[in-house]
């Protein structure tokens, strides 16, 4: 039988800074994964950085984005310095389009209500100056755009391998193709995990399973996401904002340049029927056309372009669209760190708070907003609501429809 | 050089003669054949240069598979000219890294 001081169940962004920081601390860690590092969402994501994501409204809920965002842009600064592996993180900026007045209108009031949070990072850009920035978007589907510079990507499968690999150096255990059946719980105390091959006894338990993470947490409210993404061949640079497109509400379709030049792009599948298995990890060559052909209308310049690989990935939300960071209620021991729409932006954060929360039995940034028990006995939410993908299919269809009949 | 009389695919169709663009000389080509037929008949075998150590990259495969032999072809970059055909009056320059795209 194994032990340790803390088992850290998935080695995504998220379980790889978990169990960076607890090393760091000091304690013993096991990272276990079920399959490879980088292989849930952070390997399947568009990697960008986009520290206020959505077009949420509600002042709290915005205020604490940013703090935990911009605290996760902290210290993957931090990591630059000392990491041997370069992630490639580039602030080169991120674009939030609005397509029409209406919802420019919107995207003015949440820079009010930004500005007002003391964000001055932000831009609004009318049409004019959105494309004298990103020139080569579809002039006909812009309104205005709001700009984040310190916004931007970076590379997830580097980031993830570079904190496994100074975890590693600092002692941690990264245990790949290590499946976690269950999580051990006696008398409201966390006693360890079971694997395949036995127990690992331990007093702390990470969940960092993300899209996975309620299966092995009941309670837990994760709901799984299918998301498609593709890279296209190496390309010269192009201005270098990647833009997130917020298509009539919630649903983002992506494209950002990588270091070495290739575009990934990426987006919500087509609606989603009932039935729809969010694990399903296949891809459909109809789906592929159907998101780039999407994507091709908003940027028309990429229509040109070889798509070279493209793969889909179950990527987790809440109900609320913020992650569940915290010690789970009834289970001693359980820190969960889960659910993440944007998780690039708060990987290195996460990891840093469970290992805070475990060391000390506080951390540096408050975290009582993200309770993983926030959603208990509340009603579970179920697709298509709260996002309708066929409003946004219906839009682009059309969109297309158009172009096509000039 | 041409493949004028191919053992199993037979003559080659009658083509007009065209001129097209490379690197701002002017090259005598035959409508319809790929562009990498055109250049080598004209001598040409280097077609871009690779994004990192800036060595030369001619015809590869010929198949359309590898890429090596990409070029900008009409402003556009990657274009792989074993498997694009020549139209009169064609741009074709030859590809530095990973290329310009207007």
């Amino acid at each position: 039988m194994q032990k340790a001081d803390v088992v850290v169940i998935g080695g995504g962004a998220v379980g790889t800074s978990a169990a960076y920081h607890l090393a760091r601390r000091g304690r013993k860690v096991v990272l276990c994964e079920m399959r490879n590092i980088a292989s849930g969402a952070t390997g399947r994501c568009g990697g960008m950085v986009v520290h206020c994501y959505g077009r949420e409204l509600n002042i709290e809920k915005t205020d604490l984005r940013l703090m935990y965002t911009r605290a996760s842009t902290r210290i993957m600064r931090e990591y630059q310095k000392s990491f041997e592996i370069d992630f490639e993180l580039r602030q080169v900026g991120c674009l939030d389009i609005a397509i029409d007045e209406q919802e420019f209108e919107g995207l003015k009031e949440l820079l009010r209500i930004q500005r007002s949070l003391g964000d001055t990072e932000i831009e609004l850009l009318d049409k004019k100056q959105t494309l004298e920035v990103m020139p080569n978007l579809n002039p006909e589907l812009i309104a205005g755009s709001r700009l984040r510079r310190s916004d931007g990507n970076l590379n997830p499968f580097k980031l993830a391998r570079a904190q496994a690999l100074e975890a590693q150096k600092l002692g941690a255990q990264i245990r790949t193709q290590t499946r976690v059946e269950k999580i051990l719980l006696s008398g409201g105390e966390v006693q360890g995990v079971e694997v395949a091959d036995g127990v690992i006894e331990a007093p702390h338990v990470v969940n960092a399973a993300n899209g996975w993470a309620h299966q092995l947490t009941p309670g837990l409210e994760t709901i799984p996401v299918r998301e498609l993404a593709m890279v296209t061949e190496r390309l010269p640079k192009l201005p270098p904002q990647p833009f997130e497109m917020l298509c009539l509400g919630d649903f983002a379709y992506g494209a950002t340049q990588t270091a070495s030049g290739n575009y990934n792009l990426g987006g919500p599948g087509p609606a989603r029927p009932p039935g729809y298995d969010y694990y399903d990890e296949r891809i459909y060559v109809d789906e592929v056309y159907r998101v780039m052909s999407y994507i091709a209308v908003i940027f028309p310049k990429l229509a040109e372009v070889s798509v070279i690989r493209s793969w889909v990935g179950t990527m987790a939300f809440t109900p609320d669209a913020m992650p569940s960071i915290g010690p789970m209620p009834g289970a001693k021991g359980l820190f969960i760190a889960a659910g993440y729409p944007d998780g690039m932006a708060w990987a290195a954060v996460s990891g840093k708070l469970a290992a805070e929360h475990i060391c000390d039995g506080r951390t540096s940034l408050p975290i009582d907003h993200l309770d993983p028990g926030r959603f208990l006995g509340q009603p579970k939410v179920r697709w298509p609501q709260p996002y309708d993908l066929t409003v946004c299919h219906d839009f682009l269809t059309r969109e297309r429809a158009l172009k096509h009949a000039k | 050089m041409r493949v004028l009389h191919h053992p199993i695919l037979g003559d080659a169709p009658a083509a007009r003669a065209v001129t097209i663009h490379v690197d701002g000389r002017p090259v005598q080509a035959l409508e319809g054949e790929m562009i990498a037929s055109a250049l080598t008949a004209a001598g040409i075998k280097r077609f871009r240069t690779t994004s990192r150590g800036r060595d030369p990259r001619g015809i590869f495969c010929a198949i359309g598979r590898c890429t090596d032999c990409v070029m900008e072809v009409n402003g556009r970059p990657n274009v792989r000219t074993c498997v694009t055909p020549v139209e009169a009056g064609m741009t074709v320059n030859t590809q530095v890294g990973l290329g310009v795209w207007k």
